[in-house]
């Protein structure tokens, strides 16, 4: 107070209210940066379809092919990360698993391989006897439509796994020994308490995998190929058309994709405000 | 352990596969040749041909002989359909067997007593547009007729001039065109006024563009052995092209029929060859040159799946034809992946399985070959470079001299990384611009084609040096600047046959559908030439 023009708060000293205004400014404007900067970027990629285009192009039945396949496979795929991901996560989030770190860096590993990695790493393991048992025996994975369910399910359960995990961790552990004290078993508790309560989360964990499954691209190209109305899910779909000249095509497709992300992270954003109550 | 013992099992099976295959091959060869070459023999079995079906002699001999384990020899007499009914009526002895393209012409003589049975379809044929090879009218498909002042027909009493005419008329054509119309003499004048460009279009079968046999004045047949040595598949010495047939909307396809005349001096061989014409084998082989076969095989009752790796720039002319070939063959389903060349490599070394493979560059084929996946390859076309530049081109880009122009932004591929690039690089060297393009700031350096294809066609930049199939696929933004010939070499693009494949024979025959003339025209529809250019 004594120095009004300095810029900074000394050690000790009472932060000053024009070095808070300079500091607001200029996180905001960077704030700002960044919005013009996506707003800009993405906005340019919308306006360049025209409305009648876009209509156009997404009831191309190709078009539609894919929208259907996606919402398929990626649901089928995220029910899956579901029924695997709900046990992992509460183990992980629960008990200590011998070994735990290694453990969890294991279950990460797929969230930093590259896709394209990710699908040849499929490739290879259906060459296993493994691999080849599972196919002879059960189903035909390798470029066939169930592969896309693999391809999106294998790079994603790690994130589901995480979200999920961070649900169970926020459900505090004592509402689950009360319950044990009232005579309930260790899996009453668990679907009697820790499940409801950890319920919201859960569902913000199920919708980011979902929205996160839509983008998958790599795995899918590798895994399941690029195979007209077989394995075209919207990312494959769009791929297809950009390599051969259909920009509008592949565009339309993109906006829709993001309209859709659009949806489910801000159902996620709202869930996830609630999911920390508990 | 256990992994080690699949891996050994799957190369003993494609060992066991692979020679199979070969042997298969191996037999079928001689035989192929080996029927004409027996020609003039005692046993030989006279059959009738118009010159429009004397491309596919070998097939007949093969198909009427069931693949040489007859009794019989086949000897060709080309015969001049225009004219069948005078020409049986005079001939002595009598042939033995009777092939048309058509069937009036056969219901014509049965009607006249002249058959020992009534005809039987051997096929289905449709008819199609033939242009000489510059294609003078620039016509593009069956309605681009209107456009055409010399269309040569057959005559209205022949299945070819009838469906044509039948056809011209569902279209609202027959008028228009019948204003200039070529009736020539025999089939033979037709494919001469056709290859020296004195018609701009036929309408016939697309077996006549394969270059007939001369007749002489007067003369109504020509004996097989004076026919000059041809391959149906040579393409590189034709003179008339097969634009494509007439769209089944105005022309559905109609019965190619076989017959044995009355008094056929081996009406028991003709019987056998008339069975033999229809069996599986050779049914399933007709499929494959003639519009539709006369019923569906055994063949096509095992249902058949092939997954093919294709470069993703070959999908507009690949997904027409897997199109075209899964109607043929009802029973496949081929499965076409489309990707990065490089990318569809790893994907097959990693996953060993897949039958086919085309990647956009012969350089990936190279690499398949020495890892040892392929069995056989089929040259099918080639690229064209061209200079790509906006619609309308703004900057009056004529040629590669003006890629030096400071006011142009030039895009190119690295010369690395794709096989457009090291093109790129070759013609601008040969042209002495390489090394003043290099020094130039204004360059973006691309490392695939459609990315080049994007920064025109954005306008980011003004001009790149690109296939011409992707200059078509872009052709509503931008425009291609021929790029003189004598600057670079052919760049060439293959398809080659999988060892992994569990149906190779199948695999093969879409092989040999691709280097088809009906394949080959549709790769130069997309802008691939299908005669090397650059010298």
């Amino acid at each position: 107070m004594e120095q009004p023009v300095s810029t900074g708060a000394k050690d000790g000293q009472a932060p000053l209210p024009i070095g808070n205004l300079v500091f607001k400014l200029v996180t905001n404007l960077f704030l700002l940066l960044l919005l013009v900067l996506l707003g800009g970027v993405l906005g340019a990629m919308v306006f360049y379809v025209r409305w009648d285009e876009f209509v156009a192009s997404i009831l191309d039945p190709e078009s539609l092919f894919a929208l259907k396949l996606t919402a398929i496979c990626v649901t089928a795929s995220t029910a899956l990360c579901l029924v695997v991901g709900i046990p992992v996560a509460y183990a992980l989030s629960r008990q200590q698993v011998p070994l735990g770190i290694v453990v969890d860096t294991i279950i990460d590993l797929p969230l930093v391989l590259p896709q394209l990695i990710a699908g040849i790493a499929l490739l290879m393991f259906f060459q296993t006897s493994l691999g080849v048992w599972i196919e002879t025996h059960i189903m035909g994975f390798v470029y066939r439509t169930p592969g896309i369910v693999l391809a999106i399910f294998f790079p994603t359960v790690s994130l589901a796994v995480r979200s999920m995990k961070a649900a169970f961790d926020g459900v505090d552990r004592r509402y689950e020994q009360v319950a044990r004290t009232l005579g309930c078993t260790e899996t009453q508790a668990f679907w009697k308490v820790s499940l409801p309560l950890a319920r919201t989360g859960l569902v913000a964990g199920t919708v980011l995998t979902w929205a996160y499954s839509l983008g998958a691209f790599g795995s899918i190209l590798m895994f399941a190929g690029a195979t007209r109305y077989k394995t075209t899910v919207v990312p494959i779909a769009i791929f297809l058309n950009m390599t051969t000249g259909k920009i509008t095509a592949g565009l339309s497709l993109t906006i829709v994709l993001l309209a859709l992300a659009v949806i489910s992270l801000f159902a996620f954003k709202r869930l996830g405000g609630r999911a920390t109550i508990a | 352990m256990s992994r080690r013992k699949i891996c050994t099992m799957l190369v003993v099976f494609a060992v066991v596969g692979l020679t199979l295959a070969g042997c298969g091959r191996r037999q079928a060869e001689p035989s192929a040749t080996t029927a004409p070459a027996r020609q003039g023999t005692a046993a030989a079995l006279r059959v009738w041909i118009p010159c429009g079906l004397a491309g596919y002699m070998e097939a007949f001999s093969k198909a009427l002989t069931g693949d040489g384990n007859s009794v019989f020899d086949v000897e060709y007499e080309i015969v001049n359909v225009w004219g069948l009914v005078e020409q049986l009526a005079s001939a002595d002895p009598k042939p033995d067997f009777i092939i048309m393209p058509g069937d009036l012409e056969l219901k014509e003589l049965d009607a006249k007593g002249q058959l020992s049975e009534k005809p039987v379809a051997w096929a289905y044929n449709q008819i199609a547009v033939l242009t000489p090879k510059a294609n003078p009218a620039k016509l593009e498909s069956f309605t681009d007729l209107a456009k055409a002042t010399k269309v040569i027909l057959s005559p209205p009493s022949t299945s070819t001039g009838y469906y044509a005419e039948q056809a011209l008329k569902k279209a609202g054509l027959l008028e228009k065109v019948k204003k200039h119309l070529i009736v020539p003499e025999t089939p033979a004048e037709m494919y001469r006024q056709l290859a020296d460009g004195e018609a701009q279009a036929a309408l016939a079968y697309a077996g006549c563009a394969f270059p007939a046999p001369t007749y002489e004045k007067g003369a109504t047949s020509v004996k097989a052995s004076n026919l000059p040595a041809q391959a149906p598949e040579d393409n590189k010495q034709r003179s008339v092209i097969v634009l494509g047939p007439v769209p089944e909307e105005y022309s559905t396809p109609f019965p190619a029929c076989m017959a044995i005349p009355k008094d056929a001096p081996h009406p028991e061989w003709a019987r056998q060859a008339l069975a033999n014409l229809l069996s599986d084998e050779a049914q399933a082989d007709i499929a494959l040159w003639m519009p539709k076969p006369a019923r569906e095989t055994e063949l096509a009752k095992k249902r058949v799946g092939l997954h093919m790796y294709c470069g993703a720039g070959l999908r507009p002319p690949i997904e027409k034809l897997a199109k075209a070939f899964e109607e043929k063959h009802r029973n496949v389903r081929l499965n076409v992946s489309y990707a990065g060349s490089g990318c569809l490599l790893a994907q097959l070394t990693f996953a060993k399985r897949g039958d086919l493979y085309m990647p956009g560059e012969a350089f990936y084929l190279d690499q398949a070959k020495k890892r040892g996946f392929l069995v056989e390859e089929a040259q099918i076309a080639y690229f064209v470079p061209v200079i790509l530049v906006a619609k309308g081109n703004p900057k009056g880009v004529k040629g590669l001299e003006d890629l030096l122009r400071p006011d142009v932004k030039v895009g190119i591929g690295e010369p690395e990384a794709c096989a457009v690039g090291r093109v790129t690089k070759i013609i601008l060297q040969r042209a002495g611009l390489w090394e003043k393009i290099e020094k130039r700031q204004q360059i973006r350096r691309a490392l695939n084609v459609p990315e080049l294809a994007y920064w025109v066609s954005l306008g980011s930049v003004d001009a790149a040096v690109v296939w011409q199939a992707q200059a078509k696929q872009f052709a509503d933004k931008c425009d291609a600047v021929p790029v003189p010939s004598k600057y670079y070499d052919p760049v060439d693009i293959s398809i080659g046959l999988l060892k992994f494949s569990k149906n190779p024979d199948m695999a093969q025959r879409f092989i040999q559908f691709v280097s088809s003339p009906e394949g080959k025209a549709v790769f130069r529809e997309a802008g691939y030439a299908l005669e090397p250019t650059g010298k």
